[in-house]
């Protein structure tokens, strides 16, 4: 409905624009050449027309009354006229464009609506699915983004080749020699992406206050709470944030669910 | 040069890159020096991940095949066509599949025993990968280093903010030759960084020193003081003497007045000698380490070292080599290092105590000599400083000890390996009852050196001090002695100096009194010979016997002249130093104003 509703709109403007046009040349083509008819027939003057082409001659000599008539005319009611002709010229052009707009839009009905819809559904379609694919590829680089962190410790420290271990089967000495390493290596890593720092930096054991306001998701309060802030109490621990966190740009990947690939030696 | 809105210096490493800049279009005081700031530059850190990093590790791994594609090594920028990936991912990879990886293309570079534009690297592929020239190599890091500020800088397409229309400096060894300077201008025009300027690494790091001293650095120094800049990298080790004298305006001066050989020895020999030391001593256990575990060692070894070599370390650390696979505890490795056995390996293997007289050893019996690379015979690097130090001498022939040391390269971020080189350097002023030494504070043993080249960005655009320097080597022309020819014996040659060291930069040197008749229509070659050790030659002396002065032959320069109806021109030779620290040579006719470049050679010589 939209594209014909386009074409009432852009055919009724053509149209007007035209016709005035039209009825403007016509209505001062009427003025002037009345006006120099009226020279012609004026009294004093010849009298004498040529024909152009047939070399032909006419001599008028009586009609000066209506001269004095036509002279009026063009010098009095010269803006109506051409109003009025502008006026005519308009009516006709608001004719002719009802007339198209019922003939062409009963034409669009039939013809090219119902591709249109049809269009408009599937487009509708399509970006519904392509929100779908948007959002399963969201997802996905969450999934990515939250297991890159996990990868990052097994590539660089070992730690679920670590947690795989059977702890049972070995004597603590031998287990402390590889901890060592995976514990250097992890600590290496998690300083790397977040350096974590103490929320509180105090001593364990120091007594703090919390005042009125706190962000309970930094202070955790335990033991005898009761009332309103501010309260004092012992720091049990000094709790972490992360003083960087730098997110990795990743790219798309096949299979989100790889922390670690396998690998193969070509021999 | 361009007047970009940032000054950027590039510390184009052996190991790391670094890249620092100053923003000139921030509001300062007058005379106020522009804060400097380090570019992290983003890199593929593991399959598929981009992350920001403080440097960017000179490893290049080739492409190929099943990985064109791939996703895992997509750069968030849009790459031309290349095969390799740089950074991080880079070198871990890398070291999975030695054949793919290039390193030390910086070593490469001023390898003269190799042609330098054709394709030889990765230098250990056996299979029919495509590989890079070291220049190439040169390119694809500093095209990385481009793309990389593009997109995080200018993003993508802001052209005032792009690398290539800032001000840059490329710094390079002070023992770099002019051939290795002119590959590295002409592997930063590969890049697409048009222009640039060299600057000596370890006047850079001297120039981050006195950004970080501020307007103190005239109360640290004073006149007469001889610094020594001692750079030791991952790869390789520079040396550089710079002079504080008091200008005729009352106010010091500073002036750059030896620079030492190009020595192939740095921080990565020790990692690698530490794993070889222990890997010994686990076969004695009979305990066999596969590659795997070997590279295992090494990364142990490393932080093994660190560790030890802290202020207040340890006395043993246990190094651990993770058993492979599902076994993780059961094929575990444990030894532990003592520091002793650290001292004996590196300190002693490495920094020896020396007298000043002693010269490095000549014989490759270290076992760490690789074909390709000239790795140095002698590892020794105080006795590489010996013989540096003691060929630069007073009036009197005297070698002049230098009274303040700065520190800079990974290697010296270790107090022990710092305080072992203070002893020794001690010891020479003892020995030789002259005055005292004293350490310079750097304030970053592996950032010093880009930030610096920013530094002397602002300076030459007149906002800091300048280290007047010039060039670091002189350069010779072998001419025929006159004597007669004996058959079936090479003519001795004679070398004539056509540039002393300490030429200016912008300046030019003619040698007038020394007239060549050149064919035309012919190729013209003369031998170049340069030497870093001989500052008082002056413009066209004739030395003989060069080879045993201290001259080494460095290449050829060559060129066609095109010529009319005459059979000879006579031509007169001149050697331009250029703004940006390249060397161009030029025959100039005597008779009129025609001149003739002569190319330099970069291909080996035969």
């Amino acid at each position: 409905m939209n594209m014909t509703k386009a074409y009432a709109t852009r055919s009724f403007i053509v149209i007007v624009l035209f016709m005035l046009t039209i009825g403007g040349a016509v209505g001062a083509g009427i003025y002037f050449g009345l006006k120099k008819t009226a020279r012609f027939f004026a009294p004093g003057s010849d009298g004498i027309i040529t024909i152009p082409g047939i070399n032909e001659t006419v001599t008028i000599q009586s009609l000066a009354d209506a001269a004095r008539f036509l002279d009026m005319v063009t010098t009095q009611y010269a803006v109506g006229l051409i109003a009025s002709i502008v006026l005519v010229f308009l009516v006709l052009s608001l004719i002719l464009w009802v007339i198209l707009k019922l003939s062409v839009a009963s034409l669009f009905g039939n013809l090219v609506s119902m591709p249109a819809d049809k269009k408009d559904r599937k487009s509708g379609e399509s970006a519904k699915k392509k929100d779908h694919v948007d959002k399963r590829l969201e997802q996905e680089r969450q999934k990515r983004l939250f297991l890159h962190f996990i990868s990052v410790l097994q590539r660089e420290g070992r730690l679920l080749d670590f947690f795989a271990e059977e702890l049972s089967l070995y004597d603590d000495e031998q287990i402390g020699a590889a901890v060592r390493s995976v514990q250097e290596d992890c600590k290496k890593s998690v300083n790397k992406y977040l350096s974590p720092v103490p929320v509180i930096d105090k001593e364990e054991g120091d007594v703090v206050e919390v005042d009125l306001g706190f962000d309970p998701n930094a202070i955790k309060l335990t033991g005898n709470v009761s009332g309103e802030p501010p309260f004092k109490g012992v720091l049990r621990h000094r709790g972490w944030k992360a003083a960087k966190n730098e997110v990795p740009k990743l790219s798309d990947v096949q299979d989100t669910s790889i922390i670690a690939p396998a690998e193969v030696e070509v021999e | 040069m361009k007047e970009g809105r940032y000054i950027v210096g590039i510390d184009l490493g052996t190991t790391n890159c670094v890249v620092a800049y100053s923003d000139m279009q921030v509001e300062r005081a007058p005379r106020e020096m522009a804060k400097i700031e380090l570019f992290r530059v983003p890199q593929l850190t593991g399959p598929g991940a981009v992350e920001l990093r403080d440097s960017l590790p000179s490893f290049l791994y080739v492409k190929e095949g099943h990985e064109d594609d791939s996703d895992a090594l997509q750069l968030p920028w849009q790459e031309e066509e290349t095969i390799t990936v740089a950074g991080e991912f880079a070198r871990e990879r890398g070291a999975e599949v030695p054949h793919k990886l290039i390193s030390s293309a910086k070593s490469w570079l001023c390898n003269s025993a190799v042609d330098r534009e054709s394709p030889i690297l990765p230098w250990e592929a056996t299979k029919d990968i495509e590989k890079l020239s070291p220049v190439q190599a040169s390119c694809a890091l500093l095209r990385h280093i481009k793309n990389a500020w593009n997109h995080e800088m200018a993003g993508d397409d802001d052209p005032s903010l792009c690398l290539e229309n800032q001000s840059i400096y490329l710094t390079v060894p002070a023992s770099f030759d002019a051939v290795a300077r002119e590959l590295t201008v002409k592997a930063a025009k590969m890049a697409g960084l048009k222009d640039i300027v060299l600057i000596e690494e370890p006047q850079s790091a001297f120039y981050a020193w006195i950004d970080k001293a501020g307007d103190d650095w005239r109360d640290q120094v004073e006149k007469g003081d001889l610094v020594l800049v001692c750079d030791i990298g991952g790869g390789t080790s520079d040396f550089s003497l710079i002079e504080v004298n008091e200008g005729a305006d009352g106010l010091l001066n500073l002036e750059r007045v030896a620079v030492g050989n190009h020595l192939l020895v740095g921080g990565d020999n020790l990692d690698l000698t530490l794993s070889y030391f222990l890997a010994a001593k686990l076969r004695e256990k009979k305990q066999n380490l596969d590659t795997w575990q070997m590279r295992g060692l090494v990364h142990a070894c490393r932080k093994a070292k660190e560790a030890l070599f802290s202020s207040d370390g340890p006395d043993e650390y246990p190094v651990t080599v993770l058993g492979r696979g599902s076994s993780l505890i059961k094929g575990t490795i444990k030894l532990n290092l003592e520091l002793a056995d650290v001292e004996q390996v590196v300190l002693d293997g490495f920094f020896p105590a020396c007298s000043l007289d002693d010269k490095p050893a000549g014989s490759s019996a270290t076992g760490m000599k690789e074909f390709g690379l000239s790795y140095e015979a002698d590892p020794a690097i105080t006795r590489h400083l010996a013989q540096f130090i003691s060929s630069h001498t007073d009036d009197q022939g005297n070698p002049r000890l230098p009274t303040a040391v700065v520190f800079n390269g990974g290697v010296m971020k270790s107090p022990l390996i710092r305080e072992r080189i203070l002893d020794v350097l001690k010891q020479w002023h003892s020995a030789s009852e002259s005055g005292e030494i004293r350490q310079i504070n750097a304030f970053d043993y592996d950032l010093s050196v880009a930030w610096g080249a920013s530094y002397y960005g602002q300076a030459a655009r007149g906002d800091g001090i300048k280290i007047r320097g010039g060039l670091g080597m002189s350069y010779y022309m072998a001419i025929e002695a006159s004597m007669p020819a004996v058959p079936g014996l090479a003519m001795p040659t004679r070398a004539l100096c056509i540039a002393p060291f300490g030429m200016e930069d912008g300046s030019q040197a003619e040698s007038k009194d020394r007239l060549f008749n050149l064919v035309v229509g012919e190729k013209v070659t003369f031998d170049i010979m340069s030497s870093p050790n001989r500052p008082d030659d002056q413009l066209g002396d004739v030395i003989d016997n060069w080879e045993d002065m201290g001259i080494t032959g460095l290449t050829s320069i060559e060129t066609e002249l095109e010529g009319t109806d005459e059979r000879f021109i006579p031509v007169t030779f001149e050697v331009k130093v250029t703004e940006i620290g390249t060397l161009e040579f030029w025959a100039c006719s005597r008779d009129d104003d025609r001149k003739w470049r002569l190319e330099l050679n970069v291909r080996p010589k035969v």
